[in-house]
């Protein structure tokens, strides 16, 4: 109880504020953050946000959803249809990310309103099929989308705007370290975001729901609002990534990336982190996709270093034997560990409930 | 929502004598297989406990799941306080229903007439021709989508003539001037063909004079038909779009209204509160928890003030702790409900069902895997919420410590469960 009511609950955990700062403090530090490097912890950063607003359904709300990938990829579009100069609105950052958060949001609501009475398995084919749905969609409304191409190129934050002399956009572009503080700043506030809804009224009810539906529908909570306010939330975080994710990147790019492969992945790392629990989601967030974005590609560098030049035509390389790492350790993990690496409180309380 | 909160809050003195709190007229509960309750009477006071015995298997259970809204009854009536739990029909249902439909049928209105093409007609093409992108401008051009007339495009520093959709060239040149004047002719030409000989000038007024040679227009008899009827198609689609897809949507929208009539939330707002006999507490919150979700339906079930922090939180937070204290929780409030023992999950329950200030209070078989210690404990506990003004209907296999703390016991009759209508023989349902 002690960490739930206490006026420090934004601290539930003493090492968070500390890795925050660290990541703050390293781009200062490491020159390399302004280039490759800054951009791959953007991307980490952002799929982090993505995870964060899955651990809204699947964590505390305990609907399995598989689908997540498509409302990363409607907010990035919605992004770009404001934004691209190709089309004639062309608004500004700020007002794009707020419309397509609305949007994704939206479109939760209109997704969650007529499947909630669903439950488990039917649901996660319902999202399942539902991501799909979506993913097919962006590929072939052609003229809205722009196809398999994409839209692009969709202006950075702050395009236009002048500060001393410089134009902002162009500071995004010039220097990652702009985008990095960007997406850890929004990590950040999403992050004290779900941590002030975990311990509000309304997170009490998702986890009451996620505990036993009826129970809770015999007490007058509305399952239906509760669901469904789980739904938007989710999306809308979702959206927020897509759209930063879009933004990142400058274009939305091949939307087949907003399919079931990136909605699993999403999904795997909420699990290997502790369902539930947002420093958990973090970590899980931390190490899959550290793992394959930042550490693979570092790693392999070293390794052509290292061969000889004779190997160089078919190199060694860790990249083709990344997803079978990652399911060795999902699979050990499982076995040893199955509540997460920071698993929630709750959680870990229930599963050795279990086990006694 | 208000509707709700009067029944609870309405004074006990309203309340005429003659209409019971709890009103079970000829309850009859079927399975396709057998005979669950047949034909229960069950009249219960205001203020009054009474316990309900039967040794059917699950009988007591479906009795209370239907007063309390989680079963429907085959046959029969439950009333609390004169009144059915059931949901209304409201206005706010009539109009979430309607746009519901709306919505859908927008949807698939939008996919009937290809809603990438009249993206392209309406954001695209604006563009491609310099036109601003204003609320006039997109309004015609959404007009012209769907009256299907011919368009200027531009590609690769051509103008072409293309049908609406822009899936098909009749023309291109070189200068817009041009194409303008030739579509401006091709769509009379069309417009000729849609409204039928006769009632427009003759095709070759529109062109020029008799004696200068006509501009040859890229038009076939069997191209101008397509076009003539092209409005009529898009205009059917739409309109079949959106009539199917309105229909279905109220359609759904009525279902999901109606399956959701009866349920154990509206029971919970009018003011039923239910207890089970395995108990079902939310094993992964806190005890103090477990009851801080339900003080917070009654106190903050309006809207967006669940958001505000600070003095309300720590009213239920106060809510709560009274109500452990009152059932005898508040040396394990911290403590996961999962890890209780059973008497003080049933406390639990009981803790919980009180926080949202019920009138009349349903526990399923609360004597159940209790010693006869606990039961006293628990029935010297009912006695005192009685004391509060709330009616109790417990459930029982057979008397003891609890039933005799009641004003009566009703039974429900065994002989009477499988005489008629089953189709199968007393030992089978059994």
């Amino acid at each position: 109880m002690s960490g739930r009511l206490s006026d420090r609950w934004w601290l539930a955990n003493s090492w968070e504020p500390a890795v925050f700062g660290l990541l703050a403090v390293a781009p200062l530090i490491i020159p390399e953050f302004a280039g490759g490097l800054g951009g791959q912890f953007t991307t980490v950063m952002i799929l982090g946000v993505a995870a964060l607003g899955l651990n809204v359904m699947v964590g505390f709300t305990g609907l399995l959803h598989l689908g997540i990938a498509a409302f990363l990829g409607i907010g990035g579009m919605t992004l770009a249809i404001l934004t691209v100069p190709t089309n004639p609105l062309e608004i500004g950052f700020l007002p794009a990310v707020l419309a397509s958060v609305g949007v994704t949001a939206a479109v939760g609501l209109f997704l969650g309103a007529p499947t909630l009475r669903l439950r488990g398995d039917y649901l996660a084919v319902v999202t399942l099929v539902f991501g799909e749905v979506v993913r097919a969609l962006l590929c072939n409304l052609e003229q809205i989308t722009g196809g398999m191409q994409g839209l692009g190129p969709v202006p950075p934050p702050g395009a236009g705007v002048i500060v001393g002399g410089v134009d902002l956009g162009r500071s995004f572009i010039v220097d990652a370290r702009w985008f990095y503080y960007l997406a850890l700043a929004v990590l950040g506030a999403v992050v004290l975001l779900l941590r002030g809804i975990e311990r509000s009224a309304l997170g009490r009810a998702w986890i009451a729901v996620r505990e036993d539906a009826l129970a809770a529908a015999t007490l007058g909570i509305s399952v239906t609002r509760v669901r469904l306010s789980a739904f938007a939330i989710a999306a809308a975080i979702a959206g927020l990534a897509g759209s930063l994710s879009v933004a990142s990147l400058g274009t939305t790019g091949d939307p087949n990336a907003f399919g079931f492969n990136r909605s699993v992945a999403i999904l795997c790392a909420v699990i290997l982190g502790g369902l539930g629990s947002i420093p958990g989601t973090l970590v899980g967030v931390a190490i899959l996709f550290g793992f394959d974005i930042v550490v693979i590609p570092w790693a392999d560098g070293w390794l052509q270093q290292l061969q000889p030049p004779t190997w160089r035509t078919e190199p060694l390389s860790l990249g083709s034997w990344r997803l079978a790492l990652v399911g060795v350790a999902l699979i050990v993990m499982m076995r040893f560990r199955p509540e997460g690496l920071v698993p929630s409180r709750r959680l870990a309380a229930e599963l050795h409930e279990a086990r006694q | 929502m208000s509707r709700w909160r009067s029944a609870r809050r309405r004074p006990a003195v309203l309340a005429s004598a003659d209409i019971p709190l709890l009103d079970v007229d000829r309850l009859t509960i079927r399975t396709p297989a057998t005979v669950i309750v047949d034909d229960l009477e069950l009249d219960v006071t205001e203020g009054s406990m009474v316990t309900v015995v039967g040794s059917g298997r699950g009988c007591r259970t479906a009795v209370l799941d239907c007063i309390g809204g989680i079963r429907a009854a085959t046959s029969g009536s439950v009333r609390v306080d004169g009144h059915r739990l059931k949901r209304a029909f409201m206005a706010s249902t009539f109009w979430g229903v309607l746009g519901t439909g709306l919505l859908v049928g927008l949807i698939t209105a939008a996919a009937a007439v290809d809603v990438d093409r009249l993206w392209l007609a309406v954001v695209k093409r604006g563009m491609a021709v310099d036109e601003p992108f204003t609320p006039a401008a997109v309004g015609r051009r959404l007009r012209s989508y769907f009256r299907a007339e011919l368009a200027i495009d531009r590609l690769a520093g051509n103008w072409r003539v293309v049908t609406a959709d822009g899936r098909e060239v009749l023309a291109v040149r070189r200068e817009l001037n041009e194409a303008r004047e030739l579509r401006h002719q091709l769509q009379a030409a069309v417009t000729a063909r849609r409204t039928g000989p006769g009632t427009v000038p003759d095709l070759s007024d529109l062109v020029g004079d008799a004696n200068e040679p006509r501009l040859p227009l890229p038009l076939n008899e069997a191209t101008l038909e397509r076009l003539a009827q092209s409005k009529h198609l898009i205009r059917m689609r739409g309109w079949t779009g959106f009539g199917t897809g309105m229909t279905l949507g109220i359609a759904m929208a009525l279902a999901i209204w109606q399956r959701g009539r009866r349920s154990p939330q509206v029971a919970a707002r009018s003011g039923v509160a239910r207890t089970f006999r395995q108990p079902r507490v939310f094993p992964a919150m806190t005890v103090l928890e477990n009851v801080l979700v339900a003080v917070e339906q009654v106190q903050l079930v309006s809207g967006w003030r669940r958001f505000l922090p600070g003095g309300r939180a720590a009213l239920a937070a106060e809510q709560a702790h009274d109500l452990l204290l009152f059932c005898g929780l508040e040396q394990v409030a911290d403590q996961m409900a999962g890890s209780l023992p059973l008497l003080d999950q049933r406390r639990l329950e009981l803790a919980r069902a009180l926080a949202i200030r019920p009138r009349l209070l349903l526990m399923d078989d609360p004597g159940e895997g209790i010693d006869s210690v606990g039961q006293q404990l628990l029935a010297r506990l009912l006695v005192s919420v009685r004391q509060r003004g709330i009616t109790l209907v417990l459930t029982a296999a057979g008397t003891g410590p609890l039933s005799s703390a009641c004003d009566r016991v009703v039974a429900i009759k065994r002989e009477s469960a499988f005489t008629a209508g089953a189709g199968l023989s007393p030992q089978h349902a059994e």
